[in-house]
């Protein structure tokens, strides 16, 4: 009798365990049939991962949970094998992993195969795996995975949190793992299960409700828990995942991508290098970082000046000088870099250089000491001449000349001093000097005596003159004589290129209306006009470092001595009085400063700099805006009589410019359109070509809008033309009327 | 009577004023002996008229891949006397001042700074930081003092904290759940220690946020505002965020270095 009752309290036994796997078995499938209207398997397949790549498309790499004291770093994420590696680097608090690019909406069924095996006596950091299901707003959260603080057990557990503060938890002991884990919502209702390898059935870890809305998932892995406030981290922790599924789902969203208003530019990330460099421990790694900073963005100065002081530390004096001129010839205001270049200068002997770069400096700092002792020795061992002027044209050997009163005469010459030269004026009218003493300035001669004078002053304040006379008389206009125009502007120009820039949105500076539509409008007459190597810069693009990295980087590179180039700028202009007398003009990118636009803007100085550095024959600057301090010469150039006139003056360089207007004046507009823009495309028309020759020369165009404009604006706006440098002139192709 | 009354008067205003002055900051014992006089400190002063390019450099630093991948340099402007810095929307954004020279010894630096957290769930974080960063070592792994101001992505608090970094490790200091912050941050170090504070605006006394144990070298100083944390990896960034700071000034300071160039 006791056998039997032994039995059948056996068979019992064996029936209830039968049941309650039954029962168990029953409740995991129910987690699938009680998703109703589930997506097709079809749509679900693109979101399971069973990792052979990573695929950046559904997965991006994240902390995974947003909460939590700690600062803490990314560990490293790899596939390999086909399965996502996780694994934390030592030395620091590291969690994170994959977290999805798309959230589920509904009810739904997710599992994903983990392993991970616990470091024993892992000392003072903790290693936990993480399977999450979060709400968008990241406010509620559930977490699977396994755990194991510092050097105890290690456990299975799943938890709910509102806003990083655990409601509810589960968890029971348990050593490595090699399983499932798997998250079902119904309703608003969370249930978590697990299943090791080899088990038939799932097993629950817990059960929550309470979770609204879009749900992100994530994969992750860590070594501290949120409660952790040092960490050792002696050795690395490491998990794998493996075939993500989802088994159904009521809906899934893709993340929407929202990407800034304009791309982000080496010029952006430049910096972060520059800091980089601040902050190595070696000289020449910090080298490494400003190089790599100038190769992101060749028009940021500060890594050229870090560059240069690195070189002449080395002793280097010629590769210092070089990056130190770089920097000041895309307009450093630091006084430092001119003051090292000077004492570079000085230290070669050079002392006109010396002083010319130590005056920049105290024009930036008056009171900078290095300055001013540097300054007592240059001058202890500098002239006390003016300098020596030679005059080309009027040649005085060649006696009178003889003009029409309506004609100007050009005083053409060279002024030399061992100091530099600082100016040159003629007839009291300042007049451009280029680096070798070249001067040119066109002179108003009147019927009878004409006195011209030469004054000249170099760096130190010394002054020499020269004065020549010239006898005026009145002189017929010659016939007009037929010039031989060319085939195509080819025969003339290898390349055309032109950099348009058009500006309305400032970001500092008031807002204008028709700036841009005057850039792209220029932007398609250039290209009727044979222009092939167009580049349009418009608002936000328009930085100070985007234009100076076209004049300084782009420019130089590409073009060659036979191409020109055509500069357009609409947008905002400004005129600097400076302290010794004169003016500096300016133009305005888009994030110039309103009150230092001594550092912000881009000034004649640079403008002239750069010119130098373009290889092309003949450079058209167009500046639809308003300032002075250009420093201009309105000379004729070369008399369009004389034969093969356009041969001669295409073959010779020059850089020419026009501004919308001078200083304080306010620039006008009309139909949509400045009203200096509106008739420089009616020149390029064929209004400005005087002669008839189907070409519109520099000079022509700056006489036919000077005075256009200025009527048509009731003189509140006239025009400022004349030459950089050169006596050729830039030709514009007009189509045959 | 009235002499019970003035005498309660006073114990109560006594014992006020006691519970008072534990709240805030006995500055006194923050008084720095050896600094430069005040005629050599007043040029490093900056009351952002001008951008003083002599004393800044600009800085925004990027501190992984996924950062420099979508990263832009916050718009800076000097405007009504301030340093004006707003992020960029769209992608990783971070703008700020870094100093130009060092500062060596003890030291005594503050600023101004006015920031108004967006409210609501942002997929970006928004915070402010003032530094004082040991020089001669790469950042990561730099000696570094933060005062700073965060309200991180998904969490409806902002906070003033302050943290140090020492070899590249943090320690993690004191922090106050705040709202918006109009008010002066404030770095002082004496010997070994170096303290935080703040000040909101109408405060009549600074407040202290911790005391840690600094390697006294070089610093360079700086202050920036961002829309990530350090190991944020991803962004949306839908607004900017916008913050100001103003009368950066040195309080006292042993010594200051500057550099070649």
């Amino acid at each position: 009798m006791r056998k039997i009752e032994f039995w059948l309290f056996v068979l019992c036994l064996i029936c209830l365990s039968f049941l309650a796997t039954k029962a168990r078995a029953s409740s995991s499938e129910a987690y699938t049939t009680a998703v109703q209207k589930n997506l097709p398997q079809a749509q679900i397949a693109h979101y399971n991962d069973a990792f052979e790549k990573l695929r950046d498309n559904i997965w991006k790499r994240s902390g995974v949970l947003p909460f939590g004291k700690n600062i803490f770093q990314i560990p490293e994420i790899r596939v390999q094998d086909g399965r996502l590696l996780i694994k934390t680097r030592t030395g620091d608090f590291q969690r994170g992993g994959l977290t999805s690019r798309w959230t589920l909406k509904g009810d739904f069924d997710i599992q994903v195969d983990c392993r991970m095996d616990f470091v024993d006596e892992a000392g003072d950091m903790d290693q936990l795996l993480l399977f999450v299901a979060k709400d968008k707003h990241t406010r509620y959260f559930t977490v699977v995975g396994l755990s194991k603080r510092s050097d105890s057990k290690p456990s299975i557990f799943a938890t709910f949190k509102e806003k990083g503060e655990p409601l509810s938890r589960k968890w029971e002991r348990i050593g490595d793992f090699q399983g499932t884990l798997r998250i079902v919502r119904i309703g608003n209702k969370i249930t978590t299960s697990r299943k090791e390898r080899g088990d038939l059935e799932w097993k629950e870890i817990g059960k929550f409700s309470g979770m609204p809305g879009e749900v992100v998932v994530g994969l992750g892995l860590a070594n501290f828990l949120a409660n952790r406030t040092s960490i050792q981290a002696d050795q690395p922790v490491m998990a794998a995942f493996d075939n993500f599924r989802i088994n159904s789902t009521q809906e899934i969203s893709e993340e929407v991508k929202f990407s800034p208003s304009t791309p982000s530019t080496g010029c952006d990330t430049a910096p972060s290098l520059f800091w980089k460099g601040q902050f190595a421990s070696q000289k020449e790694d910090a080298f490494r970082y400003y190089m790599e900073a100038i190769d992101l963005c060749p028009g940021f100065i500060r890594p050229y000046e870090l560059v240069g002081n690195y070189y002449r530390k080395k002793g280097n004096k010629e590769k210092a000088i070089e990056f130190f001129t770089k920097a000041a010839d895309l307009g450093s205001v630091n006084y430092k870099l001119y003051y090292l270049l000077a004492s570079l200068f000085f230290q070669e002997g050079d002392f006109d250089e010396a002083g010319r770069y130590l005056n920049k400096s105290l024009d930036i700092r008056g009171d900078y000491p290095k300055s001013l002792t540097l300054k007592s020795k240059i001058e202890k061992e500098r002239d006390t001449n003016g300098p020596k002027i030679i005059l080309y044209e009027p040649s005085t050997r060649r006696g009178l000349n003889l003009v029409s009163q309506h004609q100007n005469i050009s005083v053409r010459g060279i002024a030399t001093d061992k100091s530099g030269v600082s100016w040159v004026k003629v007839n009291k009218m300042d007049t451009p000097v280029d680096k070798h003493g070249n001067f040119l300035k066109d002179v108003p001669i009147e019927v009878g005596s004409n006195t011209i004078v030469v004054e000249a002053a170099d760096r130190l304040g010394n002054q020499s003159t020269l004065s020549v006379t010239i006898e005026g008389k009145d002189y017929a206009l010659p016939p007009i004589t037929k010039v031989e125009i060319p085939s195509q502007e080819k025969d003339l120009y290898g390349k055309s290129f032109a950099v348009v820039i058009g500006i309305n949105s400032y970001e500092k500076w008031p807002s204008l209306e028709f700036a841009v539509n005057d850039a792209k409008a220029i932007k398609e007459k250039l290209k009727e006009s044979g222009f092939d190597q167009i580049t349009v810069i418009l608002d936000k693009e328009a930085t100070q470092r985007r234009i100076l990295t076209e004049l300084f980087h782009r420019l130089p590179e590409t073009m060659e001595h036979n191409d020109r180039l055509f500069f357009y700028f609409a947008g905002h202009g400004q005129t600097e009085d400076l302290p010794k007398g004169g003016k500096k003009g300016y133009i305005i990118p888009v994030d110039g400063d309103v009150s230092n636009y001594g550092a912000t803007a881009i000034s004649m100085d640079q403008i002239r700099s750069l010119s130098s550095r373009i290889p092309a024959k003949h450079i058209f600057y167009a500046m639809d805006s308003c300032y002075s301090g250009l420093g201009l010469n309105r000379s004729g150039g070369v008399s369009p009589e004389i034969s093969d006139y356009l041969r001669k003056i295409s073959s010779m360089r020059v850089v020419q410019i026009i501004t919308a207007g001078g200083k304080g004046e306010q620039v006008q507009e009309k139909e949509g359109h400045g009203l200096f823009t509106t008739y420089f495309l009616q020149a390029l028309e064929g209004e400005a070509d005087f002669n008839k020759d189907n070409v519109v020369t520099g000079t022509e165009l700056g006489a036919y809008l000077r005075p256009t404009v200025s009527n048509a604006s009731g003189q509140a706006q006239t025009p400022l033309y004349g030459r950089l440098e050169g006596e050729g002139e830039f030709l514009f192709f007009i189509e045959k009327k | 009577m009235r002499k019970a009354m003035a005498c309660v008067i006073v114990i109560l205003s006594t014992a006020f004023s006691a519970f008072f002055q534990g709240c805030v900051t006995d500055t006194a014992s923050l008084k720095i002996e050896k600094t430069m006089p005040q005629s050599k400190l007043a040029y490093y002063n900056d009351s952002f008229d001008k951008f003083r390019t002599d004393l800044w450099d600009k800085a925004g630093y990027i501190h992984n891949e996924a950062q420099k991948a979508n990263f832009k340099l916050a718009k800076m402007r000097v405007e009504d006397g301030r340093l004006w810095v707003q992020t960029e929307t769209g992608c990783f954004s971070a703008g700020g001042l870094g100093s130009k020279y060092t500062i060596r010894g003890d030291f005594d630096i503050q600023v101004d700074c006015h920031i108004d957290f967006l409210e609501g769930d942002y997929d970006m974080d928004q915070l402010l930081v003032f530094a004082a960063i040991g020089k001669g070592k790469e950042i990561g792994k730099d000696d570094t003092v933060f005062l700073s101001l965060l309200k991180k992505g998904g969490r409806d608090f902002s906070t003033i904290f302050s943290v140090a970094r020492k070899n590249g490790r943090f320690h993690r200091g004191d922090w106050y759940k705040i709202k918006d912050f109009d008010g002066s941050l404030r770095i002082v170090r004496i010997g070994d220690e170096i303290n935080t504070l703040f000040k909101r605006k109408g405060d009549a006394e600074w407040k202290k946020m911790d005391t840690f144990r600094f390697t006294p070298k070089d610093i360079i100083l700086g202050f920036k505002l961002q829309n990530f944390v350090t190991n944020r990896t991803s962004i949306t960034a839908r607004s900017t965020i916008t913050a100001t700071f103003d009368n950066f000034k040195i309080n006292a300071a042993e010594e200051i270095v500057e550099e070649d160039i």
